[in-house]
């Protein structure tokens, strides 16, 4: 077999009125002749494409051709193309001349007799993307091509699958692309946040627990300080049981997660509750058209199985994919069984309405070893084997971990209305997680008589459901002759869920008392309104504000039976209510090409956790106010996949205030609040991209973060003890290679892939540090043909690490033994090294069904 | 140099590229704490003595079974009434301060400074005990409190306790009454029962110091008249005291007061 691929880069000629790129809503493959290309032989067409209104192409032209047979398919192929019609500032739909270049490459064959037989028309996939600007370099028609054996017509595609996001709220408003550094290994797609720098994730739960996010000297939990977004359906679950804002993003699919948005601190009007530290959306796209099926096996048992299917011809948005993950784990009770399901559908519904429709569906279930006590490891006294490795990943509490069960569902439609374009969308989510944890062992259950205490252990369990929607209004216009856009958002969103805590006994986990039992429901009604003007070539201003209202319902079913008056019912419903406005503001001064100067500021709140508030309450919010000055630097040279490189560099410096604080309390397995807190710090980040080949990121951040006492004065940001377990100093490197060699006369694809990650002492209660923490993950692929080898290493230099630490009482000791009263260190062991091979395979799909 | 040793070297000179302190207060401190018996100031000796009844009484035994014990950050309650000044006093009357609790906590005592977590049997007739190297946190504790529990299985010397968390017997003796009494004392009502708790102490807990606990046996008698003994003896003429006897009730209540505790810091 062979392949033939054809990227595909839309440049557009565009007038400068153009508001809206056209981008392809169907496509078609070049037909091309069987010999047309040698093995390893490039070529490159550059059309000139004539899209109407419609998004119809009514002319094409060769303005750079690669010979008669590559521009005659490259023609008849766009030709046929359909667009999402460009748009002009008004927003109406407006003729524009657009270039496409199309690149056809053939792979070297590994017995060439073996591929004369076959020449049927085949999609192929989509692997490299470009959408761009800048000037088109020529390109000189290569000379014709040598005989050689038939080539199957199989092209790449790519399409251009979204319009071009808003200017960046700030310069820590991220706009990442995966590419390439998707060869570095991760353990989920919320991993990829660590592309932006200052994020630090780890896990204390187990394979399949919702990680613990460090962003900005937050300690932000599993969620109360990030809003998580999946491609617009929010995740995040107010008044869970396992912590207000608890965002389980562990199920998203890797492989379909196109691009990310991490914006650090609250600066685009559009982030909505959580935006405390910083928001994150997953993107999804699948640029690989067909089907492609990934299966990995290592260490522990480990099982990763990943298929996906992008239909050819079909925007990059549709997709479906499955992932299923299992394993033993590393140390005691780690084992893990999970999948999931999603899939995507976007196209045009009528001429000018584009739809999209996502759903996704997760289950699994995993084990957790816990937490264990600094004292009892070092002296080795847990009760596990004697060996070191045995007693670090060790664990008390072998009813430890969890179970997930989720569902979620988006309907989106995007259509130009009067002026400017609309979109509406609407979401569901059921969830129900039950998260068993024990960080205590025997401390809270002190009875009567001297008995025995049964166990600290606690069953969370949240159940329920959500139902939202979206509007967003965008209408670029002009303003005293300048540019300028306004866009106004409303969201909706209601949440019912029944969140229970039960205490267990000791590895029976039989129920012996409640410790909660809530019925919530949150009503949450949001809108944004964002204005950004450009009054001069080199100056870009946002400023708008967010009004969020919520309205709590909240019934509490483990009141006491009776009170003083005798018999009472257990169950007490309560109402509050809540509302804040959050301005937000920035300016950037382009002061070189490409070099911007911006500053931003603004007010981001985090609702008010159900579970804390009084009946008529004016639920309170915390409030946090962030600021920033940064620098950021962008060169891009080329315009083809092959011969371009793009460089990013950026810098902030920021200081983040934040009026109710949250931090871990280990006798509830939740977030309990605390007073206010100051927060500061810088970061630089760059990233570096050479065609296929490179793909380089890499940042430093640095943060500090006080908890001032209740009489320390505003202004002084530095008073009071330091926010303990929080990175002060981190370093994140991902760094990917991808290269192809003859080998034997055969093309042979080689990529490699580290991702490193430096953590610095942190400081942890008691004057102590934490001990630095260096981490890397590697992987080696070697692809020939439809299929692709290679081995997967975590934790590459096998370190022993303390991925999460904390400090507080508890006792282990048994039933019978008296509970240490003073903080303890505890630590949650880092994974060993682990390696797992893996085989990709590639599929290739036909249009023709019969045999 | 190896990869471990380098790694070792960049960890520890980063954090000295940003701040020498960790900066979030506090310290872990190691101390040695112990116990002993210690006659009251008029006392003959820590096992003569004559109580308030006028009873003069002479221990044959006399064990505890104590532990854990905690030191504690915040004074006794009484102790805040206490130390108030007029003008606070004044302040009350005028603002008064409302007051809450969980209901089950009787005393909040703030932060634990120091703890021991074991349990001992005291003779507290014999020299006393080194309860050794405790662990606890740099800080004042301005109490301390000490658990009068039941002896576990492995607990050395609970069988001098015939089964009780106290055991104290001897001879009560006033003019011509002489009473031989054995009596056995059971905590195991709520923690509140078997806990002492704010006994007062002034200890700037430090690394390398010491806390020396002292237990007064004549403290326990206070108020016990022997002459108000409804049990019979038994047949070696000893009184086996139980709840329905004066002494006996007074003796228990003598256990659980902090007055017959004390303890000092000593300074390294």
């Amino acid at each position: 077999m062979t392949h033939c691929f054809a990227l595909l880069g839309l440049l557009l000629a565009a007038p400068p009125e153009v508001a809206v790129l056209p981008t392809p809503a169907e496509t078609v493959e070049p037909t091309l002749p069987a010999d047309a290309l040698a093995p390893g032989e490039d070529r490159t067409v550059i059309l000139h494409a004539h899209v109407d209104k419609e998004g119809k192409v009514k002319h094409v032209e060769v303005h750079a051709g690669a010979g008669a047979p590559f521009d005659q398919a490259a023609i008849d192929a766009v030709a046929q193309w359909l667009f999402f019609p460009a748009e002009d500032i008004n927003g109406a739909p407006m003729d524009v001349t657009a270039e496409i270049p199309i690149h056809f490459h053939r792979p070297v064959e590994v017995h060439p007799e073996e591929t004369t037989e076959h020449v049927a028309p085949t999609h192929g996939h989509a692997h490299e993307a470009a959408a761009t600007l800048a000037p088109v370099e020529d390109i000189a028609p290569a000379p014709p091509a040598a005989p050689a054996p038939p080539v199957e017509d199989s092209l790449f595609t790519v399409v251009q699958d979204r319009s071009p996001p808003a200017p960046p709220a700030a310069v820590s408003d991220f706009d990442i692309e995966v590419g390439q550094l998707a060869d570095v290994p991760r353990k989920s797609a919320t991993d990829l946040m660590s592309l932006a720098p200052g994020v630090l994730l780890v896990n204390h739960g187990g394979e399949g627990h919702a990680p613990t996010i460090f962003l900005r000297g937050f300690d932000a939990g599993e969620g109360k300080d990030v809003e998580f977004l999946l491609d617009g359906i929010p995740l995040n679950e107010p008044s869970s049981a396992h912590g207000h804002g608890y965002a389980d993003s562990y199920f998203i699919i890797p492989e379909l997660v196109d691009n990310l948005r991490v914006v650090e601190g609250p600066f685009d009007p559009a982030q909505g509750d959580f935006a405390i530290a910083g928001t994150t959306e997953f993107r999804l796209g699948l640029k690989e058209r067909g089907l492609s099926t990934n299966l990995s096996y290592g260490m522990f048992n480990s099982v990763r199985l990943a298929g996906t299917f992008g239909p050819p011809g079909l925007s990059n948005r549709t997709f479906a994919g499955v992932l299923f993950r299992s394993g033993d784990g590393y140390g005691t009770n780690r084992s893990y069984m999970n999948g999931t399901a999603m899939g995507q559908y976007e196209g045009r519904l009528v001429s000018d309405v584009r739809v999209r429709a996502l759903g996704a569906v997760t289950a699994g279930r995993f084990n957790s070893a816990g937490v264990l006590r600094q004292d009892d490891f070092l002296a080795r006294r847990l009760p596990c084997a004697d060996d070191e490795f045995s007693q670090f990943f060790c664990t008390y509490d072998t009813t430890q971990g969890g179970s997930t069960q989720r569902a979620l569902g988006l309907l989106e439609a995007r259509l130009k209305l009067g002026p400017g374009r609309f979109s509406q969308s609407g979401y569901a989510t059921y969830k129900n997680t039950h998260l068993r944890e024990n960080f205590t062992g025997f401390v809270t259950d002190i009875r009567d008589g001297g008995a025995p205490q049964r166990g600290d252990g606690l069953d969370l369990g949240t159940q329920g459901f959500t139902l939202g929607g979206n509007s967003l209004y965008v209408i670029p216009h002009k303003l005293l002759g300048a540019k300028a856009r306004t866009e106004v958002g409303l969201s909706a969103r209601h949440d019912h869920l029944l969140t229970q805590g039960q205490r267990l006994r000791y590895r029976s986990i039989i129920p012996y008392k409640t410790a909660f039992s809530n019925l919530v429901d949150v009503s949450n009604l949001s809108t944004h309104g964002t204005f950004r003007l450009r009054p001069f070539s080199f100056l870009r201003l946002m400023a708008g504000a967010r009004a969020a209202l919520f309205v709590y319902g909240f019934t509490d079913q483990n009141r006491p039976d009776n009170d003083r008056d005798g018999f009472r019912l257990p169950v007490q419903s309560s109402e509050a209510f809540g509302a804040t406005i959050m301005p937000r503001a920035s300016a950037t001064l382009e002061v070189l090409p490409g070099l911007s100067l911006s500053a931003a500021g603004g007010l981001g709140a985090r609702s008010s956790d159900g579970a804390a508030l009084s009946d008529g309450e004016a639920a309170p919010f915390a409030n946090v106010f962030s600021a920033e000055v940064g620098a950021r630097y962008e060169l891009v040279r080329g315009t083809m996949i092959a011969n371009s490189y793009s460089l990013i560099v950026r810098g902030a410096a920021y200081y983040t205030f934040v009026g109710q604080d949250l931090v871990f309390d280990p006798e509830q397995g939740r977030n309990a609040t605390v007073g206010r807190s100051n927060r500061m710090g810088a970061y630089g980040q760059a990233r570096y991209t050479w065609a296929n080949f490179l793909d380089l990121n890499t940042s430093v951040a640095y943060s500090e973060a006080f908890l001032p006492g209740p009489d320390d004065p505003l202004y002084n940001v530095i008073a009071g003890p330091r926010v303990p377990y929080v990175p002060r100093l981190m370093s994140r490197t991902d760094l990917s290679l991808r290269e192809r060699f003859l080998i034997f006369g055969q093309e042979v694809r080689v990529a490699g892939a580290i991702g490193a990650t430096l953590v610095a002492p942190k400081p942890l209660p008691l004057e102590t540090f934490s001990d630095p923490i260096l981490v890397a993950d590697s992987s080696l692929t070697v692809g020939w043909r439809w299929f692709d080898l290679g081995v997967v290493a975590e934790n590459l230099l096998d370190a022993r690490y303390r991925q999460q630490e904390f400090n507080y009482m508890s006792s282990f000791d048994g039933p019978d033994a008296f509970p240490s009263l003073i903080p303890e260190r505890h630590f949650a062991a880092g994974a060993p090294r682990l390696i797992r091979a893996t085989l990709t395979v590639h599929l290739e799909t036909l249009d023709d069904l019969s045999w | 140099m190896s990869l471990d040793r380098c790694l070792l070297w960049c960890g520890l000179l980063l954090p000295l590229l940003v701040a020498c302190e960790a900066g979030t207060g506090g310290k872990a401190v190691n101390f040695d704490m112990t116990l002993r018996p210690v006659a009251g100031p008029d006392d003959d000796d820590i096992g003569h003595f004559v109580n308030d009844r006028g009873w003069g009484i002479t221990l044959d035994e006399a064990y505890l079974c104590l532990g854990p014990i905690y030191l504690w950050e915040n004074p006794p309650n009484l102790s805040v009434l206490a130390g108030r000044s007029p003008l606070d006093t004044l302040s009350s009357w005028l603002v008064p301060r409302a007051h809450a609790h969980a209901g089950d906590v009787f005393f909040a005592g703030g932060q634990v400074f120091g703890e021991y977590r074991e349990q001992v049997v005291l003779d507290a007739l014999g020299p006393g005990l080194d309860l050794g190297t405790v662990e606890g946190v740099e800080g004042r504790a301005q109490t301390f409190s000490m658990e009068l529990s039941f002896p576990l299985g492995q607990t050395p010397g609970r069988a001098a306790l015939d089964g009780h968390q106290a055991w104290l017997s001897g001879v009560a003796r006033q003019g011509e009454q002489e009473v031989r009494f054995a009596a056995g004392f059971d905590f195991l009502g709520s923690q509140l029962d078997r806990t002492i708790a704010e006994i007062p102490v002034d200890a700037a807990v430090t690394d390398f110091g010491r806390f020396d606990i002292s237990v007064r046996p004549s403290a326990f008698f206070r108020g016990a008249d022997f002459g108000q003994i409804v049990t019979a003896p038994d047949d070696e003429g000893r009184v086996r005291l139980t709840p329905e006897d004066q002494p006996h009730v007074q003796m228990r209540r003598g256990l659980q007061r902090h007055s017959s505790y004390d303890a000092r810091w000593r300074a390294p």
